[in-house]
């Protein structure tokens, strides 16, 4: 295991935070540091389905292996933050004493100007193509189209959706059945995340820096929460027979 | 069948849900197919006590051509047919270039504007009529209401948000988009326009213009909807 000395992982605690822990893992290297932001809600989401929805995708999403399971196993340093919110004083406080120069970003908000005052680089995994496809809900908007899904990594800028571009991956969507639909918010969105930042890291690990390219908003188009009546056609699309 | 969930239970005033929404397949859409016809429905019978005159009523408003959207472009007699509060505003095209910050402008007449310029009555503003579009439409996606004037910073200049005329254009508008380009995001926003044109139960909240925008919103809004999940059943 290789510990990427500059590189802290603010971990929202949740399905995302642990499957961009797991691919770290699965590639040999383990965060400077993990600061969990607030309560841990897992549990609860993990009894709201039935063991067999977990069972039919734990190849995608390890349910059985939780932060302390791989705190256990791998000993990281872990900080523990009493607030869910990005945007927390205590969080805020932690990063300007930490030495770590980039934080990899897993959820609790959009990121005011203040957390960007830390000098600190963020950096955030988004579910679609950059920059054609900003916003909210995006992979519902390709399946619709009826297209393979994307993630896109960048360096986080207090703009929305903008920064430099430092990865980005197609994914072909599963067909599934509908009593499994949930799958692609819970287990897909966040999967196609962490394949693309363990991606990004690969060229962090090899060249030391985060080596981008510009992306200019006016060549996408902002996209906000999807209509359920959108959704569920994009959903369609997708189910098997 | 499944009561639609997404009914404004007050319209202006509240705000809907639509994140982690489930699917529900079949009986979503049977929902939303029933909470649109009541809603067609509700304004039908408004409009029959409002139309007075023959050659407006509900029947023949239902089989006129100029409901019927693609025929209305360059046809300049369907605007006067629809009865559209100040059509006879001349186009601010003019007026926005005079603007200075701290100016104000009145949401319904960009709206009108940009409806008229949609059916070749005014010149076509290219991509300053996209980029305001998407500016009221951010609006409505946003916080799923539109004030009656915004500044040209487009900040609410007041807490007033029951303009339902500037809601149906909206809605009009970003469906004529979805179909000129495809774009998905457009449908959207019509969508959400539509759950909250759907949820008016009050009188008061209509009038002749608006009360006929909706309706035509509606069922243009139901006819592609049913397109698109054939599509997906194929």
């Amino acid at each position: 295991m290789k510990t990427l000395s500059s590189m802290g992982l603010l971990f929202f605690p949740g399905i995302r935070a642990l499957l961009y822990l797991q691919f770290l893992i699965e590639n040999q290297w383990l965060p400077s540091v993990v600061v969990i932001q607030g309560e841990n809600h897992l549990p609860q989401l993990l009894k709201k389905y039935p063991s067999s929805f977990w069972e039919q995708f734990r190849s995608y999403f390890d349910y059985q292996k939780d932060m302390d399971f791989y705190r256990r196993e791998y000993g990281f340093e872990t900080l523990q933050v009493s607030e869910r919110d990005i945007n927390s004083q205590e969080l805020n406080s932690i990063l300007c004493r930490r030495s770590e120069d980039h934080f990899i970003f897993s959820g609790g908000g959009i990121i005011r100007r203040e957390l960007f005052r830390t000098g600190k680089t963020f950096i955030h995994t988004h579910p679609a193509s950059l920059p054609s496809r900003r916003g909210s809900t995006c992979f519902y908007y390709d399946m619709l189209e009826g297209k393979s899904c994307a993630a896109t990594t960048f360096v986080m800028r207090p703009e929305l959706d903008e920064g430099n571009i430092l990865a980005h991956k197609e994914f072909q969507v599963p067909r599934i059945s509908p009593e499994w639909s949930d799958f692609y918010d819970l287990i897909f969105d966040p999967w196609m995340r962490a394949q693309v930042l363990a991606l990004t890291l690969r060229n962090y690990v090899q060249t030391g820096s985060f080596l981008g390219r510009p992306q200019y908003p006016e060549d996408g188009h902002m996209h906000y929460i999807i209509h359920p009546i959108l959704k569920n056609l994009a959903i369609s699309k997708f189910l098997s027979d | 069948m499944t009561l639609y969930p997404y009914r404004h239970p007050a319209p202006f005033k509240s705000k809907l849900e639509y994140s982690y929404a489930p699917y529900q397949g079949g009986p979503l859409f049977d929902g939303y197919f029933a909470f649109r016809e009541e809603s067609c429905l509700f304004l039908s019978r408004f409009l029959q006590e409002k139309l007075a005159q023959d050659f407006l009523c509900l029947d023949a408003l239902a089989q006129a051509e100029f409901l019927m959207f693609d025929k209305m472009i360059n046809n300049s007699s369907c605007a006067k047919e629809f009865k559209l509060p100040n059509l006879s505003y001349t186009p601010s095209k003019k007026c926005f270039e005079n603007l200075v910050p701290g100016s104000i402008f009145n949401t319904r007449d960009i709206l009108v504007s940009l409806f008229c310029a949609h059916f070749g009555l005014i010149e076509h503003g290219g991509r300053f009529d996209v980029l305001l579009l998407k500016q009221i439409a951010k609006k409505l996606e946003v916080f799923q209401r539109l004030a009656p004037e915004y500044s040209l910073e487009f900040r609410a200049v007041q807490e007033k948000y029951d303009a339902t005329i500037c809601y149906a254009l909206l809605g009009l508008l970003s469906l004529w988009q979805f179909r000129e380009d495809g774009e998905f995001r457009h449908l959207n926003t019509c969508l959400k326009v539509g759950d909250l044109l759907s949820s008016i139960r009050d009188e008061k909240c209509l009038d002749l213009s608006s009360a006929i925008l909706s309706w035509a919103l509606l069922r243009e809004e139901m006819a592609d909807t049913q397109l698109l999940r054939e599509g997906c059943s194929r």
